[in-house]
This record gives C-alpha cells, sequence and structure tokens, in this order.
C-alpha cells in the first residue's frame, strides 16, 4: 500500500492523532507491513486495542476500512463473493418475456461482476476507490479450512472466481488479522505475516490513554482507577481487564459524577471491569479477618486508608 | 556474505536451535525490514527483527533475552533486555536433542527412512546441512534404555484380625509347611509394599510437536519399566501402551501411528480428561497418580475444564501437571487453560528434557 509514511515514528506521530497511543515495537510492526505488503498479525488478550489499531490506521492514512469478523463455520461464501441468486432468477424471467430462450450467451450474462455480491475479501482486494484497511478479525474463531482459503488470499492478494477468472489486487490492501489466542493458528498463516503480540499497557501508557479518552476525569481519580486495574490484572482472574473495559470503567464514573473512589463505588461499578460471576464473587468474598478481598486491595494500594476501615 | 548478513544468519541459527522455525524467507525478510527502518539503536534492531522472526507469545517472551544475549555478546556491550535474565552469561549451551532429525536414532531411521511414521518434526527446524550431512545426534536409544526410573511405592492395607484371632495367611503357611514337612508356625499377613499405578495423559497436538519425538522416546522406556498407562490425546483419547509396550522403538512408532490418529491435531485437554473419567475409571482410584503431560494449551471449550480436572483429582490420588515448558527462561501461566490446570493440580513439574522428565518421575516416587 502506499502510505507517506518515511520512517516508524510517523505512524507513531498518525496513530496518536487519531487518539491511538501505540508504543515504538507496534508503530514499527504497523510501518514495515505497510511498505512491504505483509499482513500483520495482531495477538492478545481480549480488549487490548488490537482492532482500534486497526480502526486508527484506516482513519490515519484516510482510507476505508473493511472488516470480515471471523466466526465458527465461516466459509468462502461469506467472506469472498456469492451470486446474487433473486436478481438472476428475475433476469432469467426477463429474458424469457422478451422471447429470448436459455444460450450460452444468457448464461455469461448471468455469471458476470453485475451478479457478483463482493463480501469483505473481495471489496478489499477489488476496490472500488483507492485500497483499503482489511481487518480480519478474530482469526482464531474460524476453522481450518477457512485458514486454508486465505493463504491464497493473503500472500498473492489474488482471488480466483471459476466463471469469471482470477483477480489480482491492484495495489494491495494493509491487512490486520487479530486473534485472541483461543487457539494457535496454523503456522503457514503466521509465516505470511508480521506478528506482533499486544500485551497490557504499563501504568504510565495506561494512565496516558485514559487521559487522552477521559478528558474530564479528574488526574487522581485517573490514577486511582489505573493502579486498581493494574493490580486486579496480578489477580488469578478468568478475565483480566483489558484497556476496553479501564475505559469503560472511567466512563462509567464520568457519568455517575464520582470525584473519589470509594469502597462503594468501586462496588457498584465493578461489572465494567469485570466480566464473570466468579471473579466479583472472589473479589467480594469475605476473609478470616472480616475484610473482603477488594478491600484488602484497595488499602493496599492506597485508595483506602487502612486507619478507617470501611 | 557480508558481515551483517552472516551475524543474521548466525542468529537465525541460535534462534532455531531454541525452537524458532527460522527460514530463508524470514531472513530475506529481515533484509528488507532492516532496509526499510533503517534501525540506528538496539532498540529499534529490536522492534525490526522481532516481527520477522517471532510467532507466537512464548516466542516473544524469549526473543528478548535471547537478542539482548546475542547481540550483547556480538557487540561486546550489555543490552537492557538481559538485565536479571538468566542469558546474562552469554547463550545457554544448544541441546543437541533440539536439532535432532527424526525421531529415532542414527541407526534405527536409517532403516526407517521410507516408512510414513518416521516423523520429521523438526525437519524444519534443521538446516540443509544437518537434514542430508554427515552430523547427526549421537545414538542415544542405549543411554535412554538404561535411565533409572524408579517406582512409586504404596503400603499394602493393613489387615485387620478376626474375631477369631490374627489374618492367617493360609497359603503361606502351607507352603512353608510343605517344604519344611510338617507344621510349625503359622504366617500371618503382613503389610508389603506395592507399586503404584500411574495414567499418563499424554499431549500428541501441534503446540507439542517439537518435544513429542522425546516424549515418546521416554514413554516407551517407561511403560517397559514401570505400571504405567499411557492415554494419548489431541482431538481424541486413546490408550496407546500396547503400541508402546512393543520391545523395538520403529515397531512401536508405527503402530501409535496407526492407533491414534490424531496425531499433531488441536488440543481438546477438557475432552480427554472426561472421557479418562468416564470411560477409564477402572484405572482410576486413590492408589493412582495421574500425570497431565502437556503445555496447557486448551482449543477446544475451557468453560467446564476446571469441573473436569476437579473430577479427576476426587477420582485419583495425586494430579501432576508435567509442564515442558516450565523451565524455559520468561515462562508463565498466561493461558486461561494453564491457570485452571495451575489452581487445580497437586504438582507441577517441568518435563522439556530426558533430565527433567526423569527428575519429575523420581520426585513421584
Amino acid at each position: 500500500m502506499q502510505v507517506s509514511w518515511e520512517k516508524p515514528s510517523d505512524v507513531l506521530v498518525d496513530l496518536r492523532s487519531q487518539g491511538y497511543l501505540a508504543d515504538t515495537a507496534l508503530s514499527t510492526a504497523v510501518y514495515l507491513s505497510a511498505k512491504m505488503n505483509v499482513p500483520l498479525f495482531l495477538e492478545g488478550e481480549p480488549g487490548v486495542g488490537k482492532t482500534a489499531l486497526a480502526l486508527s490506521v484506516a482513519n490515519a492514512v484516510h482510507r476505508p476500512l473493511i472488516r470480515l469478523q471471523c466466526y465458527e463455520g465461516i466459509d468462502r461464501e461469506s467472506a469472498l463473493y456469492d451470486w446474487n441468486y433473486p436478481r438472476q432468477l428475475m433476469h432469467v424471467r426477463l429474458a424469457e418475456s422478451f422471447g429470448r430462450s436459455a444460450s450460452a450467451d444468457l448464461e455469461d450474462e448471468l455469471y458476470s461482476e453485475r451478479f457478483l455480491i463482493a463480501r469483505p475479501l473481495l471489496q478489499a482486494i477489488m476496490p472500488k476507490g483507492p485500497a483499503p484497511v482489511l481487518l480480519i478479525d478474530e482469526i482464531d474463531r474460524s476453522d481450518d479450512e477457512f485458514e486454508a482459503f486465505l493463504l491464497e488470499v493473503l500472500s498473492e492478494f489474488q482471488v480466483t472466481i471459476p466463471e469469471i477468472g482470477s483477480i489480482r489486487a491492484k495495489e494491495s490492501p494493509l491487512v490486520f488479522l487479530t486473534s485472541n489466542r483461543t487457539r494457535e493458528v496454523h503456522e503457514a498463516l503466521k509465516r505470511r505475516c508480521l506478528y506482533q503480540w499486544l500485551g497490557y499497557p504499563s501504568f504510565e501508557r495506561e494512565l496516558a490513554i485514559v487521559s487522552q479518552v477521559s478528558q474530564t476525569l479528574s488526574g487522581t481519580l485517573a490514577q486511582s482507577l489505573v493502579r486498581l486495574v493494574q493490580r486486579l490484572r496480578q489477580e488469578p482472574l478468568h478475565k483480566a481487564p483489558g484497556v476496553a473495559e479501564t475505559l469503560n470503567w472511567a466512563r462509567a464514573v464520568e457519568i455517575l459524577s464520582t470525584t473519589r473512589l470509594s469502597i462503594d463505588s468501586v462496588e457498584e461499578t465493578l461489572g465494567c471491569v469485570l466480566k464473570y460471576h466468579e471473579d466479583i464473587e472472589r473479589l467480594l468474598a469475605s476473609g478470616t479477618d472480616g475484610a473482603t478481598k477488594l478491600q484488602r486491595i484497595l488499602t493496599e494500594i492506597g485508595i483506602v486508608d487502612e486507619s478507617h476501615p470501611v | 556474505m557480508n558481515p551483517t548478513l552472516y551475524n543474521l544468519w548466525l542468529f537465525g541459527r541460535t534462534l532455531r536451535t531454541h525452537g524458532f522455525s527460522v527460514g530463508i524467507d524470514d531472513m530475506q525478510r529481515i533484509m528488507i525490514a532492516l532496509n526499510l527502518a533503517e534501525p540506528r539503536t538496539w532498540k529499534e534492531l529490536y522492534e525490526t527483527l522481532q516481527p520477522c522472526v517471532v510467532r507466537s507469545h512464548m516466542e516473544q517472551k524469549l526473543f528478548g533475552p535471547l537478542f539482548a544475549a546475542f547481540f550483547g555478546l556480538l557487540a561486546g556491550v550489555e543490552l537492557d533486555e538481559a538485565k536479571g535474565g538468566p542469558w546474562l552469561l552469554g547463550l545457554a549451551p544448544a541441546d543437541p536433542r533440539t536439532q535432532q532429525v527424526t525421531w529415532l536414532s542414527l541407526s534405527s531411521a536409517s532403516r526407517l527412512v521410507e516408512t510414513p511414521a518416521t516423523v520429521f518434526s523438526h525437519a524444519g527446524r534443521a538446516s540443509q546441512e544437518e537434514r542430508h550431512g554427515k552430523l547427526r545426534p549421537p545414538d542415544d536409544i542405549g543411554q535412554y534404555a538404561a535411565m533409572n526410573l524408579l517406582p512409586h511405592w504404596f503400603r499394602s492395607p493393613r489387615r485387620k484380625r478376626t474375631l477369631r484371632g490374627p489374618y492367617w495367611d493360609i497359603s503361606k503357611t502351607l507352603r512353608k509347611g510343605l517344604e519344611q514337612g510338617e507344621l510349625i508356625r503359622i504366617w500371618h499377613r503382613r503389610r508389603t509394599m506395592r507399586e503404584r499405578r500411574t495414567v499418563i495423559l499424554w499431549d500428541t497436538s501441534r503446540s507439542m510437536e517439537s518435544i513429542t519425538p522425546m516424549l515418546f522416546n521416554f514413554l516407551h522406556n517407561l511403560v517397559k519399566q514401570r505400571q504405567v498407562k499411557v492415554l494419548s490425546f489431541s482431538t481424541q483419547l486413546t490408550v496407546v501402551t500396547p503400541q508402546l509396550l512393543n520391545s523395538s522403538p520403529e515397531y512401536a512408532l508405527n503402530a501409535l501411528y496407526e492407533a491414534a490418529q490424531d496425531i499433531h491435531g488441536g488440543t481438546r485437554l477438557q475432552n480427554a480428561v472426561d472421557i479418562a473419567v468416564r470411560k477409564y475409571s477402572r484405572w482410576l482410584g486413590q492408589r493412582t497418580d495421574v500425570i497431565l503431560l502437556t503445555d496447557g494449551f486448551e482449543s477446544g471449550d475451557i468453560k467446564t475444564l476446571s469441573a473436569s480436572i476437579k473430577a479427576l483429582r476426587r477420582r485419583c490420588g495425586r494430579v501432576v501437571w508435567w509442564n515442558p515448558w516450565a523451565s524455559r527462561p520468561g515462562y508463565s501461566y498466561d493461558t486461561h487453560s494453564g491457570q485452571v490446570i495451575k489452581r487445580h493440580v497437586d504438582l507441577i513439574c517441568s518435563a522439556g528434557n530426558f533430565g527433567e522428565l526423569r527428575d519429575a518421575w523420581n520426585v513421584l516416587g
């Protein structure tokens, strides 16, 4: 894809202008992916900003974003193309009413681009405007057969439609594949991509993200929120809170006009951060000293004063 | 070959000995990436190389220390990434078995090269010279056979005295009496030491591919020496003890492949544990240890994994997790399934090489 970036730091600046705070490793990977025309395979826990990265890059390079959401059972027809059967039928009936009989010409007409419904992958290879940014989201949910099908598309940016022939992209789209690592994606697919692991951000970077998104939130409150989320990630939870959960929580606190975190306000809004009943139960279960785990954590990180137990 | 290319080639080979699948394409990609990104600092060089050669989260963790050690040694500087790491003192000596080309020793492999059961799972990581040249790992079948694997004992149940007197060992009393010609002593039953049974759930999925050959050799020797039942699983559970009991490793390997059709497939740990509890409950009991020989990556449903392992735990003496990657530097239990298993097992042992496997077995005794 033709992009105006001269060096990896340009990506960093462009992403920052779109409200996405990337680190240098990620910006280098995006830069190399765009310049080398190689898809970027993003892997990480849910909610760390994999999908948001593709959105931000699309906005930064002023290209449309085409998203293909993978799911169990997704097939070639849902991802690549399908024939518009009702329209083909109507065309045949119209031809009959005009006295045309079934012939090779009519058959050729039926299987022409007019009757082709382009699905996300074909849209990305045969775009109406400039080459888009293609996001293949949650590839780990799809089946092995679909992964094998993607091999041709991602290595050559070319697809073959038996009735029409091979279609090759004039300009390669910028492709992002994301995975939540619920299963290992096949090595053959990974070989065709650059790989980047997105982990949970450091305290400073997460604080900067929260401050950028929730600008009315006070600095102290944002710090408390982030510190608590960072501490919760050290707990053995079913699902550790991601950045998306932190941002949701910051928005919730903003809406509730909370000025300071207390044990009550945290308990009321805990559902924004933890998404499993067992996790919430674990934090709210009383210990031998009568205090809950959550109270101990809040005391430990200095949000609740130890001398004034709740 | 210019020095940069030579060093990168050397670095690629270093990565390969540590399990990375770095090929010619990757080296070409690295050269293009270096020309594009023009790194000027170590950090920039790291960030340029890393997306080109890393393929998984585990490799990502290992890449930092390896990079720091290799380029640190090369440049004679101490790089930040290596601080506190075990690689600070230089590269760890390469394990010769990681370059192993076939599942079997040199003598066995040469006879088997045409058969489908000779699995070249390391072939992608071995160079052309290693595949075809004379440099081969030593014939170590004899070494495995000599491995001393201790039995796991338990004391037989206490025999209570009956109301009419002590519990007689009638057969022994008669035997001794016949030996001596007259009944001069009545023998009683005693508590003896008997061998515990062990059931091993062996993960043969793709994620374990790189160490499956070594595990095959280990288990092949273990089943001959001790009371062990081995069930392999990837997408389905298969009893492979009879196959492993073949005295010849070649036949054992062929038989294993015929019996277990799912080797190198996905991992269905929860499914395997469920079936083991349901179908092979006759092997389970308080005098049985269950060993989960897996890396803990579950590609199936993990919602009920916790309940499945709890059920297994209730039905046997101990559940032990042998994790091949546990001793790798920088390894942590990140996956959900890994955390679930860790929570419910009695003991975790690293099982990444023969020494660790032997220690892990002997520690259960």
